[in-house]
């Protein structure tokens, strides 16, 4: 059992995520936490207590702190550390020893998470305070001069810097709300992982030399779990939610474990490769933060753990001898005969349902003898048996006896898609009499709660799974079909493997007989070096169908989006030169990205440029860039008028008060009443305001997801170099070019 | 009424007139030249740049925070900052390298009295005396309470009507900004006139803003006022943003400045000296840069540095009154009278003259043993003295007379003093001493009462107070009061030896 090598109570509340330890000075740490009202408090238990010795700091914003980080970026300041604060709007960089700005910049699209170190291919290797907000990544050195941009999917949950290419130089990786983690190295995306949930935490691996585990991470759904690069180590889920994570060498052997902290109040240590518990503690509380720092300032990183209540526990990691007992507790016997106990009552359990089972089959096999005379009836054993039950061998009885089905009982498997419904079909059945009773489903991302359980009222032998996934990913479902005789509660697990196609919501148009209306306006035309086969094959493996044998010259496949019975249609055709020019037509863009990158994956494709025309994309994006230019404009002129009437509020309650001081009620009444109008107004125009800003907020992730999904259309270096273009555009407010680079990928 | 001469142009006139600075004139040739024609653009332009300049405040210079400034706004970060690095907190004892409290007095906010008194830095108080009370109270006890609100910029809507018949010239609610903003010219006399004129910050930030974007982000001018708009409404990180972004289109000394003036709102002297070197590096011989250099570091009572400053502001401008000020204080309190003297001296033949200069000359005068000059320097101080200085000429006569050991000159002149400001702290202290020492006890510990009730800050009638308790025997208030003393002066060491004999005596018994 390791004990903690330090304890504090705090006053004040931990905001979860939001805690950091900084050496302001360069000598002491000081554990910096962000509190309620907008506030930072700032603990430096070294500090030599001045005229009030007061341990603890206030830093005072005025605004909620939505990420907070500390980090030496200046390395003129000869390892002072400084201290990163996000808000909705701004990134403050500010200098705690001197009570001074560093830099104070606007983010429109709001901080939701800071991380602070090199990034590769950025920069010229200078340290940069990477930002992640709504869809989008900024990096600033120490001047506040901004180095990095770039977009995401969706807003950025957390982030890490981390190797992950184990090329010596930090990749920055980024889990966003859409539920993907990416990996980007400075402006080019080399990596991407769709996961199950939003993410709520990520922490590096990488640091302390072992190659085989990249990065950690927590997921809102209760899951924690461990990548090397995209290639998923282990994972564990739990009822409850993983909140903040941490890699430190706890039990002393060389190699960091994964530390979590969870919003029922557990610390948990695991095993980076394998994912077996190592230690465990509990605080009263949720936990909020874990924080590796020297924090007695002796040397030594401990492993600060920081739960909401302000409770603060450091951990020092054991000694070697140690190693393998943290989890050994003073009752660890009693705990074991418990465990021991409960086991033996299970086995119990089960041996009685046998024996209930055994006596049911029996009564129900002299049922049938006593049936024997009559007619042959469409009835249950006879299904089973497959014909009277009075050539019924001894071999037939027993397995009835027992519920056993036929050995030759096989499910087979296949997909369907439902247009009048939405959603798709997987179709399982047996091939002889025996009926599904239930079937447990488990695939990531295809259900909400990862797992489907069908139980059909009236069990036959088919049996239909509903599904609708909300984003295109070729998941590998496991299924586990319950197979049993008709009369009987005994049941057989079959475990199948199912791997659905990616694009499983594309109703394929074979014939031609599905209604497909209009063709679709938008279209991506573009140029690829391959064979046309290899198309056809990437088509066949992600839409489930059969071009591959009988390619020719050309290729025409129609399909329809189950989702919203949009049409897609997909054609190439071989150019003279040997190379296929490939067209998606499609309304929806993202669709076409989705399928552009798998496709360069597939086909492995390093390069592509392409040609984009989504005309209803494009008119609603030019609605979008006027009107964030209005609300802009707007939200100008609504600060302004709230801090004119804040002036005169305040004006109003000196002025009330100065009535009072001098007795005179009539004027106090006066002031009062005007003060209570104008309040009135002030929240009324809040109101206004807080409205604005969240209507400002989704237009300019709509812009920034419209950059997405036009550098999704495209491959290689024309992807990056269209994001950073376009940020030029915005910037220089270029909207034709704009335009122009949306199109063609070129200015 | 003003004549203009046949034939003489009417406009050439009016310009004449404002270059000439004779407002009042101008604004009425103008009124009747618009009278009958509205729309001559000529006319407007100089009436409105007249308008203007009669109300224009240097807005550099002057910092007022009024009451509800202080005590409801909350713009400083730390809460606790460092000693010395922030205005609220500035260096105590030996590390400021100045005079210690003993010598030199403090003012309300705890740190020592300047040469010189201006706007903003002596009424504002530190952060952690900030309560209603305090607010309220001037810098000098019962003579002044500081302004409501920034009331330099409180639009006076009534005020300015009845100035101009027929209501007001421009009726900036009404006007269709987008329209004068396309007119480079016209539109900046129309943003100076709705700050300096209607202290609409409101209005100019509208103004400025489309103004700005019109000129496509480029034009430091309109950066600069969108600045001071968004200054005036109290949007200070707003205001920061465009000083900046101002100040890389083009380096401009006023910008640096109002850009500093943000900073000093925001509680953050440190920042404000970085943003004062920048600037300095481009415009190394520019006074006001190193006044304000000179400013920051005696607000953080950082003595050393700011005395710095002040020689190098004198050196590049040999008549700056605030430097030559501030220097001569420095002089007299470090115990060089004959170096303040000619500072002083430089100050009277500039042509300043007023009961404050006397004083410190009379006073200079007397601690360099000129004892024939002192009492005429005060004679003149009185004789230029008003109601709210005169109490100080009064009690410096009364620490002359305690100098050169005339006591019953002092007791007099001290007397007069109280009774002309009844809570002029300094001379009930030293009346106390003097009724000390002519024995009547009861008189002495009242005055020391009085003196410490009205300013707690000075440690002086805390511990004379202390010490005559101590005596007659009255240890419970000897400790109390000593206590007291030592909050206002930490290092006093008499008041330290007093407690410990009162611990030890406490201990014994």
């Amino acid at each position: 059992m390791l004990t903690p090598s330090f304890q504090l109570i705090l006053t004040d509340p931990i905001i979860p995520g939001q805690a950091a330890v900084g050496r302001y000075n360069g000598k002491l740490p000081c554990l910096t936490c962000a509190t309620n009202g907008g506030k930072i408090f700032v603990h430096s238990p070294h500090e030599v207590a001045g005229t009030d010795g007061k341990k603890v700091k206030y830093l005072n914003f005025n605004r909620k702190v939505t990420a907070l980080a500390t980090c030496d970026l200046d390395p003129e300041l000869a390892g002072r550390d400084l201290l990163l604060v996000g808000t909705a709007t701004n990134l403050l960089a500010y200098d705690v020893e001197n009570n001074s700005d560093y830099f104070y910049k606007d983010v429109p699209d709001g901080v939701s998470a800071v991380a602070c170190g090199e990034l590769a291919r950025t920069a010229g290797g200078a340290k940069l305070a990477l930002v992640g907000g709504n869809c989008s990544l900024q990096g600033f050195d120490a001047d506040g001069v901004e180095h990095y941009w770039s977009v995401t999917g969706d807003n950025v949950a957390a982030m890490v810097l981390c190797d992950v290419d184990l090329d010596g130089e930090n990749e920055l990786v980024v889990a966003s709300d859409d539920f993907d983690i990416r990996f980007f190295q400075g402006d080019e995306v080399i990596g991407e992982i769709v996961e199950a949930d939003r993410a709520t935490a990520l922490a590096n691996l990488s640091e302390m030399g072992q190659p085989q585990v990249s990065f950690s991470y927590a997921l809102e759904n209760g899951t924690i779990g461990v990548y090397h690069n995209t290639h998923r180590l282990w994972r564990v889920k739990s009822k409850n939610k993983p909140i903040c994570l941490a890699s430190y060498d706890i039990d002393g052997d060389g190699q960091e474990e994964v530390i979590s902290g969870w919003s029922n109040g557990k610390v948990e240590a695991r095993n980076a490769r394998m994912g077996e518990v190592v230690f465990r503690d509990i605080f009263p509380d949720s936990m909020s933060a874990l924080i590796r720092a020297d924090y007695r300032n002796d040397g030594r990183e401990e492993i600060v753990c920081c739960s909401t209540s302000g409770e603060v526990r450091g951990y020092l990691a054991a000694e070697p001898e140690m190693a393998g007992k943290l989890l050994e507790t003073e009752g660890a016997d009693e705990e074991q005969l418990a465990s021991l106990h409960q086991r033996r009552q299970e086995l119990m359990y089960e041996l009685n349902s046998y024996e209930s089972n055994m006596k049911s089959a029996q009564v129900a096999y002299e049922t049938s003898l006593s049936m024997n005379s009559e007619p042959k009836k469409e009835g249950v054993l006879s299904a089973i048996t497959g014909g009277g039950a009075s050539n019924m061998s001894d071999k037939v009885k027993n397995q009835l006896l027992e519920g056993v089905i036929p050995s030759d009982t096989k499910i087979s498997s296949y997909t369907e898609q439902d247009l009048d419904h939405q959603c798709a079909f997987l179709v399982l059945s047996t091939n002889n009499d025996t009926v599904i009773r239930a079937v447990v489903v488990f695939g990531e991302q295809v259900f909400e709660g990862e797992s489907f359980f069908v139980h059909p009222p009236n069990p036959t032998s088919t049996c239909r799974v509903p599904f609708r996934p909300g984003k295109e990913s070729s998941a590998d479902l496991l299924l586990k079909v319950l197979v049993g005789v008709r009369n009987s509660d005994v049941v057989h697990v079959f475990e199948l493997d199912y791997k659905l196609p990616k694009f499983i919501m594309y109703a394929h148009d074979a014939s031609g007989t599905l209604h497909i209306g209009d063709a679709p306006a938008g279209s991506l035309t573009f140029e690829a070096n391959e064979r046309l086969s290899r198309l056809a094959y990437w088509i066949d493996a992600s839409f489930g169908t059969k071009y591959a044998e009988s390619a020719g010259d050309s290729l025409e496949a129609k399909f329809i989006n189950v989702r919203n019975n949009e049409a897609l249609i997909i054609s190439a055709s071989m150019t003279p030169s040997g190379s296929i020019m490939v067209v998606f037509r499609s309304n929806e863009m993202d669709v076409v990205g989705d399928m552009v990158q798998d496709l360069a994956a597939a086909v492995g494709l390093q390069e592509l440029e392409s040609v984009a025309d989504f005309p209803r994309d494009l008119e609603n994006f030019r609605d979008v860039l006027l009107k964030v230019d209005e609300h802009n404009a707007v939200r100008l002129k609504l600060t302004a008028e709230t801090a004119d009437s804040a002036g005169v509020l305040k004006a109003l309650v000196i002025k009330a008060e100065d009535a009072r001081l001098l007795r005179d009620i009539s004027g106090m009444r006066r002031a009062y009443g005007n003060l209570f109008a104008l309040n009135r107004e002030l929240i009324a125009e809040h109101t206004k305001r807080a409205n604005n800003h969240s209507d400002l907020l989704t237009l300019l992730r709509e812009v920034n997801a419209m950059i997405q999904r036009c550098a999704k259309l495209r491959v290689g270096t024309a992807r990056t170099r269209i994001v950073s273009a376009c940020r030029a555009a915005i910037k220089a407010n270029n909207i034709q070019s704009l335009f122009k680079l949306l199109k063609t990928g070129n200015t | 009424m003003v004549l203009v001469p046949d034939g003489l142009d009417k406009v050439w006139r009016a310009q004449r007139l404002l270059l000439r600075q004779r407002y009042d004139e101008c604004i009425e040739i103008c009124s009747a030249l618009l009278d009958k024609n509205p729309y001559d653009q000529a006319v407007w332009y100089l009436k409105c740049r007249a308008l203007t300049m009669k109300n224009y405040l240097d807005d550099t210079e002057i910092e007022d925070e009024g009451v509800a400034e202080v005590l409801l706004d909350d713009n400083a970060i730390a809460k606790l900052p460092r000693p010395g690095t922030s205005l609220a907190r500035p260096l105590t004892g030996a590390k400021s390298g100045g005079a210690s409290q003993g010598v030199r007095p403090v003012s309300s906010s705890g740190r020592p009295l300047t040469g010189f008194a201006r706007p903003g830095t002596m009424t504002r108080p530190g952060t952690q005396s900030t309560d209603v009370r305090g607010a309220f109270a001037g810098n000098r006890p019962g003579t002044s309470r500081p302004v409501t609100g920034s009331d330099r910029f409180v639009r006076l809507g009534t005020a300015s009507m009845l100035s101009e018949p027929g209501g007001p010239f421009i009726a900036v609610e009404k006007l269709d900004l987008r329209k004068y903003a396309a007119r480079p010219a016209l539109a900046r006399v129309l943003c100076d006139y709705v700050i300096y004129h209607d202290h609409n910050p409101k209005k100019s930030l509208e103004l400025c803003a489309i103004a700005t974007q019109l000129a496509e982000y480029k034009d430091w001018w309109w950066k600069a006022r969108l600045g001071k708009s968004y200054y005036q409404l109290g949007l200070l990180r707003e205001a920061e943003r465009q000083f900046q972004s101002a100040l890389k289109n083009s380096d401009m000394v006023s910008v640096t400045l109002e850009l500093c003036k943000c900073y000093v709102r925001l509680d953050q002297p440190n920042t404000c000296l970085d943003a004062y070197a920048r600037a300095g590096t481009n415009h190394p011989d520019e006074p006001q840069l190193e006044l304000g250099k000179a400013r920051i570091h005696d607000a953080v009572n950082d003595m050393a540095q700011s005395v710095t400053c002040y020689k190098r502001v004198l050196s590049i401008d040999s008549s700056n009154v605030e430097a030559i000020a501030c220097l001569g204080a420095h002089h007299f309190y470090t115990d060089q009278p004959e170096v303040a003297l000619r500072f002083f001296r430089r100050l009277l033949q500039m042509g300043v003259s007023s009961t404050e200069l006397w004083n410190n000359v009379g006073l200079s005068c007397f601690y360099a043993s000129q004892y024939d000059m002192c009492l005429s320097c005060m004679e003149k101080a009185l004789a230029l003295a008003n109601d709210e200085n005169m109490a100080d000429a009064w009690f410096n006569i009364g620490t002359i007379g305690i100098g050169i050991g005339d006591l019953g000159l002092a007791y007099q002149s001290l007397k007069i003093a109280v009774s002309i400001e009844a809570k002029h702290a300094e001379s009930f202290n030293n009346l106390g001493v003097l009724e000390l020492r002519k024995g009547n006890v009861d008189q002495a510990r009242a005055n020391f009462q009085t003196a410490a009730s009205l300013v707690p800050h000075l440690f002086e009638p805390f511990f004379n107070g202390a010490l005559l308790a101590f005596k007659l025997g009255d240890f419970q208030e000897s400790f109390e009061l000593c206590t007291k003393s030592l909050d206002a002066y930490e290092d006093h060491s008499d008041s330290h030896e007093l407690l410990k004999q009162l611990k030890q005596h406490f201990s014994t018994c």
